[in-house]
């Protein structure tokens, strides 16, 4: 039995929705609505220098993210140029939900419990808000395998339109 | 301290900030910020070679 790979989509959509994810956290949570910074619970910013030094941490930050952003859309570019990788939307968005809900998991964990460095929401509740945000990425993952899972068996590659071979691929694709 | 001091990309503030950012402890705290990062990046890998298997089935 033919196997067609859907490694390249799934890698693509998960470094591309960790970083859009991480993108999330930044601008909502750091920038917008300002709950916490980079290292808010190491360096409480109470001062111009201490703001501005979360503020360089909060770059640094999203300078990674970005480059989790570049190197998924490198890979997307590439998995589009090959004729044995199935172009499916239910894999892509089902891995870009993984992705951030890696980043939620992984990035909450380590910041939030592990090495303590800030907190979503500071003060008395801020323990809660911390467990739903790791929460709220185990239920993107949750979304997101099922996505994955739904679009095993779809098998059309890039730039051939699916409604016209009612999916099947057309020959020497 | 006026505003414009406040904002200005080489002053006694912005000497401060980078002192203290990038003084001791700066690849300590780098690598734990980047911790995350290489995670993900290590299951981008995983599934990229996983997924290189995957049960998508060709002319069934």
């Amino acid at each position: 039995m033919n196997k067609r790979p859907r490694g390249a989509i799934l890698s693509a959509g998960l470094l591309l929705g960790a970083g859009l994810g991480g993108f999330v956290d930044g601008i909502l949570f750091h920038q917008i609505l300002q709950w916490h910074n980079m290292l808010s619970s190491v360096i409480p910013p109470t001062d111009i220098v201490a703001i501005k030094t979360n503020m360089l941490w909060d770059g640094l930050f999203h300078a990674f993210t970005w480059l989790l952003c570049a190197v998924g859309l490198g890979v997307l570019w590439h998995a589009g140029r090959r004729s044995d990788v199935p172009w499916s939307t239910r894999t892509f968005v089902g891995s870009l939900l993984l992705g951030w809900g890696v980043f939620n998991v992984v990035e909450g964990t380590i910041d939030h419990f592990i090495i303590d460095i800030h907190h979503v929401h500071p003060g008395t509740n801020e323990l809660a808000w911390d467990i739903a945000f790791v929460v709220f990425g185990a239920l993107l993952l949750l979304g997101g395998s099922a996505l994955v899972w739904a679009g095993r068996r779809d098998r059309v590659p890039r730039g051939v339109d699916p409604h016209l071979f009612g999916g099947a691929v057309p020959r020497g694709a | 301290m006026s505003a414009l001091l406040l904002a200005c990309p080489r002053c006694s503030t912005t000497d401060a900030v980078r002192a203290a950012v990038f003084g001791d402890g700066f690849w300590t705290t780098l690598g734990l910020l980047v911790l995350p990062v290489l995670i993900i990046a290590v299951l981008a890998v995983l599934l990229h070679r996983i997924g290189a298997t995957a049960d998508t089935e060709v002319g069934e």
